[in-house]
């Protein structure tokens, strides 16, 4: 089920079970957290008009989190971008139970 | 069955426990439910079942013994749990191909184009070791007797059938339209390979952590269903769609012995004459949210839940909760009561330190079988590949 924050926020974020996916409007950062101990990675992308960039959690700690700097990708005010959370199968990099929200970026 | 933990290996060299974990009069009747088709859609539930998942037997001898090897990373010896062996792993390395820049909105985005290389090890009987391939792929056969194997680099224009006991490729097959994967069928008698335009784990990279990649179509362009036995080949291209992420690898594979699918979801599925198909009814129920990759036990009754601490085992004719497991990750059934899952280091402080342990359906036996891995989430670390053997 995705969730999204306030129209005002700026910080959206999708999450399930497994993953956490937020995604920084002023900052230009994106930040993917585990929320599950199963041996795997978790992932955030934004797939917006300058391309699709995706980054992985790294702290093998249960609800651990990674951010990191996706200005190249940063959505302009007014844009439609999609923000996705997954945890990610390490042998072949596809991604599982994924969640996913549409946004207009603030 | 009873099992008790097995003591840490004291030096580097491998611990080898034999116990009873199946009568063998039991072991046979739960191969003979497998070939009968109890597990047919087993290996559809992970894209990568060919990497971490099960075939179903064919006949092979039973084997009752627990094999363990926690005194070298990556093991050295035979890893195996009742009708499940270690037959191969991999690791892989990150090189870098080239550079690319991207005009985006607000600058210039320069990336460094990297491809996954892996590096194959696979059992071999007759030295009883782990030894390392020149393949550029691996795919061990249900039995342990033979493995297809993709030469040179991805994607691959020729497949072979390769001899475990002399190393020697029985036979050759060319691939004309290149293919990055290799995988047997459950009943063991086809391989399918996927097959690709470009290398399928070529990536940018902003920095170590962010992958960058624009919008296209996917490179995938069909699979190959090879004949083991004639060694004759079938191409099937498939629609491509678009490329959904910045990782363009979408590896076709089985989900029965006569039936092929292509997406997280299962949305695509083909027979071997490569013409679309649905779902068999009762594919819902192994979903990837209800089941794991170890998918039903031998015998039908179990079910075993998809990937987090604690695991989940269900009984499918009650719905009810069989038993919860300590583990990570439930990877394949050794037999009715057991499975190899993977497993965390003490209070699991770091998912990623894991190790492959045999567990009880109860959770209440867990016997580690290899040593704990630096890092599991990392390309770099050894990647089992389990067979039925």
């Amino acid at each position: 089920m995705a969730t999204s924050t306030p129209a005002h926020a700026i910080e959206r974020c999708v999450s399930n079970t497994w993953a956490l996916g937020c995604y920084d409007e002023v900052g230009y950062t994106i930040e993917a957290c585990d929320k599950n101990a199963d041996g795997r990675r978790s992932g955030t992308s934004i797939d917006s008009s300058d391309g699709y960039t995706e980054v992985f959690d790294t702290d093998g700690a249960n609800n651990g989190c990674t951010g990191e700097s996706a200005w190249f990708a940063a959505p302009f005010p007014g844009t439609i971008y999609t923000l996705r959370a997954w945890r990610q199968n390490g042998n072949y990099g596809s991604q599982e139970n994924p969640v996913q929200g549409t946004y207009t970026a603030s | 069955m009873r099992s008790e933990k097995l003591p840490e290996a004291p030096h580097r060299e491998s611990s080898r426990r034999r116990r009873n974990i199946l009568a063998p009069l039991a072991l046979v009747a739960t191969i003979a439910v497998m070939t009968a088709g109890a597990v047919t859609l087993v290996s559809g539930i992970s894209p990568d079942s060919q990497a971490t998942g099960t075939r179903a037997a064919t006949g092979a001898a039973p084997h009752d013994d627990v094999r363990t090897d926690m005194g070298n990373d990556p093991p050295r010896s035979l890893i195996a749990a009742g009708r499940v062996a270690m037959s191969a792993y991999w690791t892989g390395s990150w090189q870098e191909v080239g550079k690319a820049e991207h005009k985006v909105s607000r600058g210039t985005l320069n990336t460094t184009v990297k491809r996954l290389t892996r590096t194959w090890f696979v059992y071999s009987p007759l030295n009883d070791t782990y030894e390392q391939t020149q393949w550029s792929w691996v795919d061990v056969a249900p039995g342990l007797q033979k493995a297809a194997v993709l030469e040179g680099e991805l994607p691959s224009k020729r497949l072979g059938v390769l001899d475990l006991s002399t190393r020697k490729v029985l036979s050759w097959i060319d691939l004309p339209q290149g293919a990055a994967s290799a995988t047997w069928s459950p009943d063991g008698k086809n391989i399918l390979a996927t097959s690709y335009d470009r290398h399928p784990d070529e990536i940018e990279f902003v920095n170590a952590n962010t992958r960058y990649g624009t919008k296209g179509v996917s490179p995938r362009s069909g699979f190959f269903i090879v004949d083991a036995t004639t060694m004759t080949a079938r191409f099937n291209p498939v629609p491509r769609g678009d490329k959904q992420a910045a990782h363009p690898r979408n590896d076709f594979r089985w989900a029965s012995p006569n039936l092929i699918t292509g997406e997280t979801n299962d949305a695509l599925s083909f027979d071997l004459d490569g013409e679309a198909r649905a779902m068999p009814s009762g594919h819902v129920e192994l979903s990837e949210d209800k089941a794991g990759r170890a998918g039903l036990s031998p015998n039908g009754k179990l079910l075993a839940g998809p990937a987090g601490m604690p695991t989940k085992v269900i009984d499918r004719a009650s719905g009810l909760e069989a038993g919860t497991q300590p583990v990570l990750e439930l990877l394949a059934w050794a037999d009715d009561e057991h499975l190899i899952a993977l497993g965390c280091e003490d209070r699991c402080a770091n998912e990623f330190r894991n190790a492959l342990v045999l567990v009880s359906v109860d959770g209440r036996e867990v016997t580690r079988l290899s040593s704990y891995r630096e890092d599991g989430g990392s390309d770099a670390t050894w990647h089992p590949v389990l067979t039925l053997r």
